[in-house]
């Protein structure tokens, strides 16, 4: 649950990128007959690395928690907490 | 500037090589001593270089007295640990996720704008995650797992603040932009929980003292020190905002040392202390940069002297027999960071001090009093000891050793003063002995540690809007 609530926040982080470039326009930045006000490309372009981090985190934290599940029988953290020794 | 960024993806590169059984050895090695090298060259040259990438909103790299400062901490404490790994059998990952270590963590103490410090702080983390669970125990693997939810969270926090930050001042470059009002709380609030401060990082506590030591000494020594860094770095930026850190790291210094000197475990005493050290070296920032070397150089030895100890329980100690080599291991760091002088930590305790405010100062000389005592057990009372063998890590040990006292051969000014605080600190602990008791772990747990950090990031908030 904890680490869906993680993504969650890191997905709601990228939105905040992505409206973020489009301030100053809609159009992609690229050069375009007609267009006179484009994204600005430099948050979306460090976002894509926020978004790979992000996977990566939650592919490594999906991992341990499942060998914590296989070991401890549960999902519950006071009693992960409690059994691990902590 | 280009040589060295090429020389750290040289690293990254000869990280493969760990794989091979053949090459560990050797590559372990001749990482750690090229990159003493290097940082020794960088350290000498003492010129400040800038480095960015063409637009106005770019990458910018900067090498200056506090990059070198944590690159020759970073140096010495991975040279100390790779070369003390050597006697135990490590496996290929292992190797190869110290060597990315190396390499990321150089990059980071050379970065100088908000996203690339981003990046390389949760690479590192990843790195340090990875690292701990390493054993394949479910301690660490619980701990490793705090750790992660913990402190991502944090950065996605910070990651927050910098997109606002863009979003007022157009760049990512530090040297060229000012944090004012909510943005500040944000990333301030973020990286205080990467840190390791008392309230804001309380997975601290069970991550360094549950994996093995060596991981440890790497985690006292470095992990915490890339989130100071990065606050350091900002310092500049944040201006007045960065008044909020020495208010909290205050309050951290007290406590760590508090529950430090309540606490029996050999490995938790030290993580305890590492919270109240990271309080300590951030309520004087100015003068106490080089605290952050001393620190990274006498905890991480002390770390790796856990292995040798009989037992882990100090209370229990002085009935074992131990070998002298290993007593003097243990004693002489535990003297350095009690503030001996002649050896790096009074050295730097002296620094520090004159930095601080007025109201600071009783303070931070009880801290200093208070860390003197949690370790005069160490140095003051004596086990019955004997002649032993020599521990086979006995390498790194030195290393670390000849950095602890090489103020020998120059400085030290106030020999006094720092003497009456060790010899207080000796005083405390005799009388204070019977008065201790294990204080609870409950701000420890996961969803009171995250609930505390929120409470306390909204407070950080609060407290740099207004101003």
């Amino acid at each position: 649950m904890k680490i869906v609530g993680l993504d969650v926040m890191n997905t709601g982080v990228i939105s905040l990128f992505v409206v973020l470039s489009s301030r100053s326009g809609d159009n992609v930045p690229i050069l375009t007959e007609g267009a006179s006000s484009y994204a600005h490309p430099v948050p979306q372009a460090v976002i894509v690395t926020a978004i790979v981090i992000g996977f990566a985190i939650l592919a490594i934290s999906l991992v341990y928690a499942m060998i914590l599940v296989q070991r401890l029988r549960s999902v519950d953290t006071e009693r992960l907490e409690e059994e691990s020794g902590g | 500037m280009t040589a060295f960024v090429l020389y750290n993806l040289c690293l990254f590169a000869s990280a493969l090589l760990g794989f091979s059984r053949k090459f560990q050895k050797p590559v372990l090695w001749g990482a750690g001593i090229i990159n003493l090298i290097i940082v020794t060259i960088l350290w000498q040259k003492s010129e400040n270089t800038r480095w960015f990438l063409k637009s106005a909103f770019g990458v910018e790299l900067v090498i200056d007295e506090l990059s070198r400062l944590f690159l020759l901490n970073l140096a010495v404490v991975w040279f100390a640990v790779a070369i003390s790994l050597e006697s135990k059998k490590q496996d290929g990952f292992f190797v190869f996720l110290l060597l990315l270590f190396l390499g990321a963590g150089n990059l980071l103490f050379i970065s100088s704008d908000l996203f690339n410090l981003y990046v390389l702080l949760e690479l590192l983390t990843i790195l340090v995650f990875l690292l701990a669970g390493k054993t394949g125990e479910t301690k660490p693997l619980w701990a490793g797992m705090k750790y992660l939810l913990l402190v991502a969270s944090a950065m996605n926090l910070y990651l927050l603040g910098v997109g606002m930050v863009f979003l007022a001042e157009g760049s990512f470059r530090v040297s060229s932009i000012t944090i004012t009002g909510i943005p500040a709380g944000f990333l301030i609030a973020g990286l205080l929980g990467k840190t390791g401060l008392f309230l804001f990082s309380m997975w601290l506590v069970d991550l360094h003292s549950s994996v093995s030591s060596e991981v440890s000494a790497l985690l006292s020594g470095i992990a915490v020190k890339t989130g100071l860094y990065a606050l350091l770095r900002l310092r500049p930026a944040l201006g007045n905002h960065f008044e909020v850190v020495p208010f909290f790291a205050v309050i951290s210094a007290i406590l760590g040392v508090i529950f430090a000197f309540h606490e029996k475990h050999y490995k938790r005493i030290l993580a305890y202390s590492t919270l109240s050290q990271i309080g300590y070296i951030l309520t004087a920032p100015e003068t106490g940069i080089f605290y952050v070397f001393a620190h990274g150089v006498f905890k991480s030895w002390l770390f790796l002297g856990a292995d040798l100890l009989p037992t882990h329980d100090t209370r229990a100690l002085p009935q074992h027999r131990l070998p002298i080599v290993t007593w003097s291991l243990i004693a002489l760091p535990a003297l350095s960071i009690a503030g001996l002088p002649w050896t790096v930590g009074g050295f730097s305790k002296e620094m520090l001090i004159v930095g601080t405010a007025w109201w600071q100062r009783p303070i931070l000389y009880g801290v200093s009093i208070g860390t003197a005592a949690v370790f005069a057990p160490f140095f003051f009372s004596l086990p019955r000891l004997e002649w032993g063998e020599i521990p086979k890590n006995i390498l790194g040990h030195a290393l670390l050793a000849f950095f602890t006292f090489f103020p020998l051969f120059g400085w030290g000014r106030k020999d006094l003063e720092s003497t009456g605080i060790l010899l207080l600190g000796v005083l405390v602990a005799l009388l204070g002995a019977r008065y201790r008791k294990p204080l609870p772990r409950v701000l420890e747990r996961l969803e009171n540690a995250a609930l505390l950090y929120l409470i306390l990031f909204a407070l950080c908030v609060v407290m740099s809007a207004c101003g």
